[in-house]
């Protein structure tokens, strides 16, 4: 045995050009299965990371009641237990976004709508995402502030502007009637236009006064400082948490609907996937035959001197192996350094569609992602083709006749 | 007042009189439905009423005064909470306006609105510019006659005719034999299952009449949810006219 | 110049396996372009024809009011006209107009808000296509009374089912509150579970019975047979009826063009991926393939051909090859993007039952526009070409008496 690696490890290196070749082969096929597959998961990355910067966040606190009805009844109570649980975890978490989000009416003395309130903590907001950050008149809310900001569509609808008053009336907590007057202290613009003709903004306190709802929040959002721990967080906030009043969700649950509308893609990238192995393969089998038919002579010079088939066959075949491995593990070595600098600079988009992105609040870059289980995921694939590509050699090297000296 | 009072009493005396030689027609069903809708009903109306909002969480506890007009006005000011007191509701025809102390405004409702509840009870705003569906609405067949709550009762089923407005596809009416009140109301949906039950109790003289003085409204899939008004006092000899049911009048 | 061509010719045939080997990488490859290229094409083709066609159509035509409000009183004055002009209109393939007004769905358990769409039938039908979606019960038809078409989602949230009564609520054009019972006929599914959950389809002549006007119309929905028109189409249209809003499937729905953008561009790239991994795998071939013949090329030198014939010998033969290889692949790139454009590439095994769900065909298909398959093929060609200048070169380097030697 020992004497066939031998004979296989110096086959290779007897004739490094051919040798090269092939590795070279497996090295590109490995460097571009991984360019696609970072690609592709960088793509879908960045939606998902934009639909939970812009909506749900990574995981949620909420009322157990809140999801089937969402009313001020079911909103969650922000007390020290809860305050205690969250400094618990204060080492995976990044920040946290308080939220009193829910219906009420905005009457002027034309017109009544209903509409959004949200009642948010500006600050952490600000860190979540930038969606309250285009101010189109007045200023934006601060902590405690008595006032309330309209997204611009809203305010157009309603034809207010800076310093007019707005009425507001809903549903309190506990069937509490809900209606105060606010003054408009500025205008935002929200991108999407769903949000844009239905939002008002306040600050946490005037929301918690105007539904009479103390220490209350209808949801508050948990970002975790790396995004790939969500699921161990949420689960240790649900031991945490008492289960008759509170549940912790995940973006998955809160954004399924959407989540299994974009599985579709995916349909189409495995299909995109198994054409590129397809090619891959073939690439891989060109070398490999190429080299199989100038190694004719060598064959049959070695087999009419007495080497078994099945000898020949098995070195052939461990030339196979350890030409794949070093073609793989060359091309994590050139995989690595390319992913990552495309992580690092991402391939800017122009045009239409890049400022499309820009209106929705993407960045028009195309991602490329670095988690290692796709480079690991990859290497297995092409190191299972090439080794199935291997047995052509072997086939080749049974059918062979033992007369055929030619040249 | 006095003319239904009379009303009754010469239609008691006609069924004593003509009950005996036509039994038939004192017991069809539509009639007595649409005597027990008419004691319920009146002209003109002063009540003072409690409504207890019961849920899992919490028990909600709201005071009022109403003043009514045939079935097209009603006015609701709420006397107690004290964060709620002042708040009225001003309904005519299908409209209603709500006036609000806090902000000293008086805003028309929306029609989007509508379907949220009033006051947190397991009214709607739709159900109190509704009032009751008539009669005709429905095709009617009397069950058979049962005894709930200490008392005689008619049951009568009442299926929505297919173009009426209703939500229900099955109603079983429970009617005082007695009173000629409604003493029960059962809601069902399309599948056989309650979606709502009301209760009448506690039937007492007030203002001249025999009405029920509790009325308590069960939604059929909330565990632990209930409304249950109580009238405390009733009027029925003030006058009142159209003019009085006018948003200038919240303040 | 024509002897080389001779030369080259039997050369390639002289080792038939060799050749075959390099055509054959080259037809796989270019295939392989092809087909991946018209497939995602297909693809993106029928979700955004999906899109527009079960849902925005590529114009609309409302009163401006309508878009802040969707009540009956923001009705589109000259129906009659505007009727008249589309049914005599070119460009147009079919239009419908609809009768909109928001309003509220009761069961006997639960209230919703929800858009009541009053609907010409026939019209509808060929506008969008809404009869094709049903998955239970019937279409509306003129005559019937009191039938409403739900989207499967929102039957579900509902608790409803074909036959369920239930009641909608809305407000007439006087500002009134109407009520009417509705039974469900059918069930549809769209490829957009939001609309679905909004939407509810009555006959538009059931509505005109409360509105007592036979003609009110507050939405049209028009057709065309080239969507690229909508542009020009919409101007057209404004120039007559300057008082309407008159958009374009662009301006309602940014999102689309979006997608589809992103959908181009990430062809670009999968293209490039494959096309990189059918050069390296040729390149690889072709250079096994000089390798192979270094001891031929080193006679030839030997005796006497120069350095410049055996070049152009060798770029002849790559040209001769490259040709074969792109004619049969573009032969069958074209023929399977064609043959599978018309019968369909059913994904259902490979998880398009996931595309059903959603009223998308499971069935995609290829297309390839001839000037695409051209410009492809001779991007191939040239690629081919220069990886195989590369090895040429290395080949003239030889020394024709090493070369000799070298077996």
């Amino acid at each position: 045995m020992k004497i066939l690696v031998k004979l296989a490890w110096r086959n290779i290196w007897r004739n490094k050009k051919r040798s090269l070749i092939t590795i070279s082969s497996v090295l590109f096929a490995v460097l571009l299965a991984i360019l696609f597959k970072s690609f592709e998961v960088g793509a879908y990355g960045q939606m998902i990371e934009n639909m939970v910067r812009y909506s749900t966040g990574y995981i949620q606190i909420q009322d157990v009641l809140h999801e089937e009805e969402p009313s001020m009844d079911h909103s969650l109570l922000f007390d020290e237990n809860l305050e205690t649980i969250i400094a618990e975890h204060a080492d995976m978490i990044a920040f946290t976004v308080p939220r009193i989000q829910h219906f009420a009416l905005a009457a002027t003395p034309t017109q009544t709508r209903g509409i959004m309130v949200m009642g948010i903590d500006p600050e952490a907001e600000l860190k979540m995402n930038d969606l309250t950050e285009n101010m189109v008149a007045g200023e934006f809310l601060v902590d405690y502030d008595p006032d309330i900001v309209l997204a611009n569509g809203l305010a157009e609808i309603l034809n207010v502007s800076v310093g007019d008053s707005l009425v507001l009336l809903g549903q309190g907590f506990q069937g509490a009637t809900a209606a105060g007057i606010y003054r408009i202290k500025g205008i935002v613009h929200i991108r999407l236009p769903d949000l844009s003709k239905n939002t008002v903004y306040m600050s946490l306190e005037t929301a918690r006064w105007f539904y009479m709802a103390d220490s209350r929040l209808t949801s508050l959002i948990i970002m975790p400082r790396n995004p790939g721990q969500t699921h161990k967080i949420a689960a240790s906030l649900n031991a945490s948490v008492d289960p008759e009043w509170l549940t912790v969700v995940t973006w998955e649950h809160l954004l399924r609907d959407i989540l299994a509308m974009m599985r579709l893609d995916q349909v189409s990238s495995l299909v995109m996937m198994l054409i590129l192995y397809i090619v891959i393969t073939f690439g891989l089998l060109g070398t490999i035959l190429t080299m199989i038919m100038e190694r004719q002579r060598e064959f049959n010079m070695l087999l009419s001197i007495g080497m078994k088939k099945k000898t020949l066959a098995a070195v052939c075949y461990m030339e196979t192996i350890f030409i794949s491995f070093a073609g793989i593990f060359a091309g994590i070595v050139v995989a690595i350094p390319i992913v990552f600098f495309f992580y690092y600079n991402p391939i800017p988009l122009t045009g239409d569609m890049a400022q499309t992105m820009i209106d929705f609040g993407f960045e028009p870059v195309m991602p490329f992602s670095t988690d290692p289980a796709i480079f690991i995921e990859q290497v297995q694939i092409v190191l299972v083709l090439s080794l199935l590509v291997g047995f052509y050699p072997v086939y080749k090297v049974f059918r062979m006749k033992t007369v055929q000296v030619k040249k | 007042m006095k003319s239904i009072i009379l009303n009754k009493i010469f239609i008691l005396f006609l069924a004593i009189g003509f009950g005996q030689i036509f039994p038939s027609q004192a017991q069809d069903p539509r009639e007595i439905l649409r005597r027990a809708q008419d004691n319920m009903r009146g002209d003109a109306s002063y009540t003072e009423m409690t409504m207890q909002s019961v849920r899992p969480r919490f028990t909600r506890e709201v005071s009022m005064r109403a003043w009514s007009l045939g079935d097209d006005y009603s006015m609701i000011l709420i006397t107690a909470p004290a964060r709620d007191a002042g708040t009225a509701f001003l309904r005519r025809g299908r409209e209603i306006w709500n006036f609000l102390p806090s902000i000293n405004r008086t805003v028309k409702m929306p029609p989007s609105m509508m379907s949220q509840s009033w006051m947190g009870s397991d009214f709607s705003n739709d159900d109190l510019v509704r009032g009751t569906s008539t009669v005709d609405d429905f095709t009617h067949r009397m069950l058979r006659t049962e005894t709930i709550n200490g008392m005689e009762c008619f049951v009568i089923e009442l299926i929505p005719k297919p173009e009426a407005p209703i939500v229900y596809s099955k109603v079983i009416y429970w009617v005082s034999k007695d009173l000629f009140l409604p003493v029960r109301v059962e809601n069902f949906d399309e599948f056989g299952e309650i979606a709502n039950t009301i209760n009448f109790k506690d039937f007492r003289k007030m203002g001249g009449r025999t009405l029920p003085a509790v009325m308590e409204v069960i939604p059929g899939d909330r565990p632990g949810h209930r409304t249950i008004l109580t009238t405390h006092m009733a009027d029925f000899r003030i006058r009142l006219s159209p003019e009085f049911f006018h948003p200038e009048k919240f303040k | 110049m024509k002897v080389m061509i001779k030369i080259a010719w039997r050369n390639i045939w002289r080792n038939p396996r060799r050749s075959l080997i390099m055509i054959l990488a080259i037809t796989v490859g270019l295939w392989a372009g092809l087909f991946v290229s018209a497939l995602m094409f297909g693809m993106m083709q029928t979700r955004f024809v999906t899109a527009i066609e079960q849902h925005i159509s590529h114009i609309q035509i409302h009163h401006p009011g309508f878009l802040i409000d969707k009540n009956l009183t923001h009705s589109i004055p000259d129906w009659e006209r505007l009727r008249n002009q589309l049914n005599a209109e070119s460009g147009v393939r079919a239009f419908t107009g609809r009768a909109i007004v928001s309003g509220m769905l009761s069961t006997a358990t639960q209230t919703r808000g929800i858009t009541i769409v009053g609907i010409d039938p026939a019209a509808e039908a060929q506008t969008t296509g809404i009869d094709k979606n049903l998955l239970e019960g019937s279409y509306l038809e003129e005559g019937m009374r009191n039938q409403v078409l739900m989207g499967r989602s929102l039957a579900e949230k509902l608790k409803l089912r074909i036959g369920s009564r239930l009641v909608v609520t809305f407000q007439n054009v006087d500002g009134e509150l109407l009520s009417t019972a509705l039974r469900v006929a059918g069930i549809f599914q769209t490829a957009n579970i939001m609309f679905d959950e909004q939407n509810v389809f009555i006959l538009k002549s059931g509505l005109a019975e409360y509105t007592g006007n036979e003609m009110l119309v507050n939405e049209v929905a028009v057709l065309l047979h080239d969507h690229e028109q909508a542009a020009t189409k919409s101007e057209a249209l404004k120039a007559i009826y300057p008082d309407l809003s008159i958009r374009t499937w662009g301006e309602i729905s940014p999102e689309l063009s979006y997608i589809q953008g992103m959908g181009q561009s990430m062809m670009l790239v999968i293209l490039a991926i494959i096309l990189l991994a059918v050069a390296f795998g040729l390149v690889n071939t072709m250079l096994m393939s000089v390798y192979e013949r270094v001891y031929e090329l080193g006679m030839l030198m030997a005796i006497g051909m120069n350095r410049r014939r055996v070049f152009q010998m060798i770029i002849l033969e790559t040209t001769f090859l490259t040709f074969l290889g792109a004619l049969t692949g573009m032969a069958l790139g074209y023929l399977t993007s064609h043959w599978l454009g018309h019968t369909g590439l059913d994904l259902a095994p490979i998880g398009g039952e996931a595309m059903l769900q959603f009223g998308y065909p499971s069935v995609v298909y290829p297309m390839l526009e001839t000037g695409f398959l051209f410009q492809l093929s001779i991007l191939v060609m040239v690629m081919v070409f220069i990886t195989a200048i590369f090895p040429t070169i290395k080949a003239l380097k030889l020394k024709p008496a090493v070369a000799v030697r070298n077996d």
